[in-house]
């Protein structure tokens, strides 16, 4: 089954980069385009609010009663030169009333241009207003009160003065509003560029984006991708292939060891279960065939002059086999057992210097005493809480072992101590000579069936000795040491010394 | 037919040995790899049946060292390892055959005949030389359709003449395939058994089916054919 695409690392990636890609320059461009537009409306706003202010900076009241300013007159000249009309600046100045003083000559109707003769002194209103020809212009204007005229050079006061009191510089009707007005249209114009290009910007940068980013994320997951591929090779029946390790990333390189390092354990763990079958296979397969022979063979009559065969024989035989095959299938039950921590464990209060004794004399009366001497020597009375039926399958397996494999006329030396700091523990150790055993040898004992006669011609061990001994030890928290010294085998079991009590407790 | 088994285990090497010998073969039987070796190195065995796990040598071993040598009998592997590597690993070495423990005894028995019968080029259960038809897994002897009365041991006689018809076989050899030299190369039991067989031949019209060629042997006619009455 395909995985959806949408759970791809690559995919998610790629639309995840170009979203926020496209979302930035969006932003961006919002960005510009809003700060190029407030610094352009600043400078127009700043630009009218200037004209306005010189504007009624020129604007007198000459004593005559009429109205001058400078600014008029340059307009009324340049619009007699040329009606050129591009860049107009529109204003209108009106007296207290609304009636236009004087108004800029491009403007054709100066009702559109507001009046507000209730703003104070030294304050500018800004506005927008439609012109009668459709063009739209932005507005700024203020009313004041119209200074008096200076007195002429040469002129006498007494005439200024009589001047100055027909102009009342406080009289409403020397109250005056002037409006100033342009066109924002290029400002508008620029501004519209600005955007169109902003977003025809946007859009050609996100489709680059996109494509490289489609282009560099998928160069990016090429070892993910890589790693994915070799682990879908990896077949169940094929646990010896490993992820390269060689050219992969920093961030993946910890997960390839640690994943090459689980699938050699499970490869471990399925070869010993296969060889461990295997074993178990092979160790009946002979006795079955014995068997099946003896069977097989005695139906078939004598040949001529032969003799027949002895039924006796047979059955002495096939009995001989079958508990041959019992005490295997006894002793693989027990070791299943203990493996699968399904064995109870019974605590009790136990001398191993008297078990370990109980072992010897057992194992004297098995072998009706044709074995080699076995001296036991204990150097404590202490009592350890231990399950007394699994340590006495420990002893047994290894004093069977002992003076099974120990060399003829040599003698098993058993030796019981404490151990440790404050004698936390008890080391029982059991050592025998051995013929043959090379250090090379200890990586295997422990294994199940193994047996130093690769033949395994031996009925009477099916080398589940030292396998068994460990899966015991384990249940009782026993550590089981290994060791050639010379010519001699040495097995050390350190046992912590538990009373019944603490266990209990415990 | 001489028959070596190499075999660790006491119990199964004495069945089998006693089961072939009950099928009409000489046996020798062998418990660990060494004396197995110098047993195919020096004897001339029909078959060599061999187990694998054997103390001293194994198998494989001696296999290699039995085919080094230039020793041509046909050899069965005889393990209880399964694997195919150990099939493929025995074939590849130069045996003919592999046989899995636990096995049928007739089977076994089978595959031990047919690699007898293949060291001298046959490869059938039947034999047949004109009207004469021997069954080698029955034991049984026919000319054209009368059935041969013979004794396990004259038959045995006639299957090895038969097949090595047109060649001289010696005394010796029938002493050793067919007597185990279970009697004296001076007694006069071959001779009676040889005569026996003619008897039987001419009890169905079939005359000078086995020349005797002096001073070195019998030898059975390819062609055998029955005289009309």
């Amino acid at each position: 089954m395909g995985v959806p695409d949408s759970n791809s690392i690559r995919r998610q990636l790629q639309v995840s980069v170009t979203v926020a890609m496209a979302v930035l320059f969006v932003v961006g461009s919002l960005g510009v385009y809003h700060y190029v537009r407030f610094i352009e409306e600043k400078e127009f706003t700043e630009s009218i609010e200037r004209f306005l202010r010189e504007s009624v900076g020129e604007v007198e009241l000459e004593m005559s009663g009429v109205v001058d300013a400078g600014f008029h007159e340059l307009a009324l000249n340049r619009f007699a030169e040329s009606n050129d009309t591009d860049d107009a600046l529109y204003y209108v100045l009106r007296d207290h009333r609304g009636a236009v003083i004087f108004q800029s000559p491009w403007l054709k109707d100066e009702s559109k241009l507001p009046f507000r003769p209730e703003t104070r002194d030294g304050v500018i209103r800004f506005g927008r207003s439609n012109l009668s020809d459709g063009e739209t212009v932005r507005t700024a204007s203020t009313s004041w009160q119209l200074p008096v005229e200076d007195l002429d050079p040469g002129e006498s006061p007494t005439a200024a003065s009589d001047r100055a009191r027909n102009h009342d510089p406080s009289a409403p009707e020397n109250r005056v509003h002037m409006t100033v007005a342009t066109s924002d249209e290029s400002m508008r114009d620029m501004l519209l560029i600005l955007a169109i290009a902003l977003s025809t910007n946007g859009i050609l940068i996100t489709v680059v984006t996109a494509f490289l980013v489609i282009f560099l994320v998928g160069r990016a997951c090429r070892p993910i991708e890589a790693l994915s591929a070799s682990c879908a090779r990896i077949e169940p029946d094929r646990l010896s292939a490993r992820l390269p390790e060689s050219e992969v990333p920093n961030e993946l390189a910890p997960l390839v060891a640690q994943f090459n390092s689980l699938l050699a354990r499970v490869e471990q763990a399925f070869l010993r279960e296969r060889r461990f079958s295997v074993d178990i296979a092979h160790e009946l397969r002979t006795p079955v065939a014995e068997l099946r022979s003896l069977a097989e063979v005695a139906l078939v009559p004598a040949a001529e002059g032969g003799e027949e065969e002895n039924p006796r024989e047979i059955y002495l035989e096939t009995a001989a086999i079958g508990e041959r095959i019992g005490r295997l299938i006894d002793v693989l039950s027990k070791l299943h057992r203990s493996e699968q921590l399904s064995q109870a464990i019974d605590y009790r209060e136990v001398n191993l210097g008297e078990s370990l004794a109980e072992a010897v004399a057992s194992l004297d009366c098995r072998s009706g005493g044709e074995v080699p001497g076995v001296r036991v020597e204990c150097h404590t009375d202490a009592r350890v809480s231990i399950d007394p039926a699994l340590f006495r399958g420990i002893l047994d397996n290894l004093l069977n072992n002992a003076v099974s494999y120990a060399r003829s006329g040599s003698e098993v030396r058993c030796v019981v101590e404490e151990s440790g700091s404050g004698g936390d523990s008890i080391v029982l150790e059991i050592r025998n000579s051995t013929d043959g055993l090379k250090s090379e040898d200890l990586h295997y004992v422990r294994e199940p069936f193994w047996r130093k006669d690769a033949a395994r011609s031996d009925s009477n061990h099916f080398g589940l000795g030292l396998c068994s001994v460990e899966a015991y030890a384990r249940l009782l928290n026993i550590v089981v040491g290994i060791e050639l010294d010379g010519d001699e085998f040495v097995v050390t079991l350190r046992i912590p010394k538990i009373s019944q009590e603490s266990r209990l407790l415990a | 037919m001489r028959i070596l088994y190499v075999e660790d285990s006491r119990s199964l090497r004495e069945t089998v040995g006693r089961g072939l010998q009950k099928a009409g073969f000489t046996v020798d039987l062998v418990g660990d790899g060494l004396a197995g070796l110098d047993a195919a190195l020096e004897g001339e065995y029909a078959v060599i049946v061999l187990d694998i796990m054997l103390p001293g040598k194994d198998g494989f071993e001696i296999l290699r060292e039995i085919r080094q040598a230039g020793v041509e009998s046909p050899i069965l592997m005889l393990s209880a390892r399964v694997e195919i590597e150990d099939r493929v690993r025995g074939l590849d070495g130069g045996a003919d055959d592999y046989l899995v423990k636990p096995f049928a005894w007739e089977e076994f028995l089978a595959r031990v005949r047919n690699l007898a019968r293949r060291r001298f080029d046959h490869h059938s259960d039947v034999i047949n030389l004109g009207d004469l038809r021997i069954e080698t897994r029955s034991g049984r002897a026919w000319v054209r359709d009368a059935e041969l009365t013979l004794r396990p041991r004259e038959f045995g006689i006639l299957e090895y003449l038969a097949l090595r018809a047109g060649e001289i076989v010696t005394r010796n050899e029938v002493l050793e395939e067919v007597y185990d030299h279970s009697i004296d190369l001076k007694s006069n039991a071959i001779d009676a058994a040889v005569c026996n067989v003619r008897r039987a031949f001419a009890e169905h019209g079939v005359e000078e089916a086995i020349r005797t060629v002096p001073r070195r042997g019998y030898l059975l006619e390819k062609e055998i054919s029955r005289k009309l009455e």
